[in-house]
């Protein structure tokens, strides 16, 4: 028993190293970051009895698009920032806009180098569409012919909100930033190489959930890991 | 015997990982340099004895003009006063169902200490939670069909509404800082406040789907008056 647990406990873990996504080891001067995200449903929800296809368990169903769960171990459109300056390949962002709206929640566009930050909207409502976009400060609106795209440069930070005149719904942020910034979705990892060692701020940003701030210390030579709750728990409980 | 060697090499196993994670030493911040999040701030108030039921009154009427074409989501007009606000009544507590997995109403302009109940409502056997993002950030709880939750909104700004359990039930709701607010619905070019108190205001504006700038008018009421403003909402 204990030669065959000497084998199967390394195996396990070349096994986990084996699904680990292959990296580069830290340069010496240099640090790196992995953002690992934990998806907790809130507490006290109730559990679907063993062979049930319903993970809320009974009592939690309900028919129809609107009863549609949330799924905490796959969380899409999640976005990462931390507080290092992006210097090359800035994100664009390309935003998909049909009879139902926007594609995705958010998106993310980075500016490197002093320049703006790009857009890309295409327009595949079928009729043409006048885009607006809103930060507290900053505004832009582009008209977008059927099946065509705009090109939208933002030189000012920060978070816009989209709409367009002719899809009622259609409604998302688009979170423009000079900061080195990832967007995935949760069952994967952020991952940040070449990083100036010191401390670090990473804000994490899930549709519909609470903004996770973390501050990090980075050392040379080295590569850090931080998890970032998504769920609701960490908010004070309210009401009566 | 064996269960302890198990023991010994599970931890072996973990350890690492373990040592990683204390290592990171993550302590939650708000960093100035990075975008905020897309959830408004609270409004921030400063709060004044005086009361609204003594004050002298005057009102405040207006036209509005868009220079694009007007969502059918509601725009919110509100005052917010220049020195500290005073005491109020709110109106009477909202009422929101939960029928269907669906909040309704889905959009809401309530005042400062107003209070909202949550219902279940469904027919079937569904539990529901209802939690906070924006100006208030709470968890109200779950709670199964037959019940209700309720919770005063103290603070002013937006407010969204979710369910931690469906990913379709939002709402959103605006807490203006007073009784001083009204909501403009599509078809809508004019607006009238009347029985608020005389002072120096900013007239504001919210919009559920932010479509122009919000606009932000110096505007003083004066007892026994009627003051006009013109609002153009651009772009």
């Amino acid at each position: 028993m204990r030669a065959l647990l000497a084998l199967a406990v390394p195996a396990l873990l070349l096994l986990g190293c084996a699904s680990a996504p292959s990296r580069p080891e830290p340069a010496a001067g240099a640090a790196q970051l992995v953002v690992q995200f934990d998806g907790q449903a809130r507490t006290g929800v109730k559990r679907a009895a063993a062979g049930s296809s319903d993970s809320y368990g009974r009592g939690q169903g309900g028919s129809g698009k609107a009863f549609a769960k949330v799924d905490y171990s796959s969380i899409d459109d999640v976005i990462v920032l931390i507080d290092r300056t992006t210097v090359a390949a800035p994100a664009v962002a390309e935003l998909e806009l049909d009879r139902d709206g926007f594609a995705r929640a958010q998106y993310l566009a980075s500016a490197a180098g002093g320049g703006p930050a790009r857009l890309v909207i295409h327009n595949d409502t079928g009729a043409e569409a006048h885009v607006v976009g809103f930060s507290d400060e900053q505004g832009f609106e582009v008209s977008i012919a059927p099946g065509a795209r705009a090109e939208v440069n933002v030189a000012a930070p920060g978070a816009y909100e989209l709409t367009c005149d002719e899809v009622e719904n259609a409604a998302t942020i688009v979170h423009v930033t000079t900061c080195r910034s990832w967007q995935g979705e949760s069952e994967d990892e952020a991952f940040f190489d070449d990083l100036e060692p010191g401390l670090c701020h990473v804000t994490v940003l899930a549709p519909r959930l609470p903004v996770v701030h973390r501050t990090v210390e980075l050392a040379a030579g080295r590569r850090q890991t931080v998890v970032a709750p998504l769920t609701v728990n960490t908010l004070p409980r309210a009401g009566k | 015997m064996q269960g302890r060697n198990l023991a010994l090499y599970a931890a072996a196993a973990v350890l690492p990982g373990l040592c990683l994670w204390a290592a990171a030493a993550v302590v939650p911040v708000r960093s100035q340099h990075l975008p905020e999040t897309v959830y408004k701030s609270v409004i921030a108030i400063e709060q004044a004895p005086w009361k609204w039921s003594e004050a002298k009154k005057g009102s405040l009427k207006g036209s509005v003009s868009f220079t694009g074409r007007l969502s059918a989501q509601p725009v919110v007009l509100y005052l917010q006063r220049d020195d500290a606000e005073g005491t109020f009544d709110p109106p009477a507590a909202l009422n929101v169902s939960q029928k269907g997995a669906r909040f309704n109403p889905s959009f809401a302009l309530l005042v400062r200490g107003q209070k909202v109940v949550f219902d279940n409502d469904e027919d079937d056997e569904i539990s529901h939670n209802v939690y906070f993002l924006g100006a208030s950030e709470v968890d109200l709880g779950m709670f199964d069909r037959g019940n209700s939750r309720e919770h005063t909104m103290s603070d002013a700004g937006e407010v969204s509404v979710h369910c931690s359990i469906h990913k379709l039930m939002d709402a959103r709701f605006f807490v203006a800082p007073s009784p001083a607010c009204t909501t403009l619905g599509a078809e809508d070019t004019s607006f009238a406040l009347s029985n608020l108190p005389a002072g120096r205001y900013k007239l504001k504006s919210w919009q559920k789907q932010k479509r122009f700038k919000d606009i932000e008018l110096a505007v003083e009421v004066v007892a026994d008056k009627e003051t006009s403003v013109t609002v153009e909402m651009a772009r």
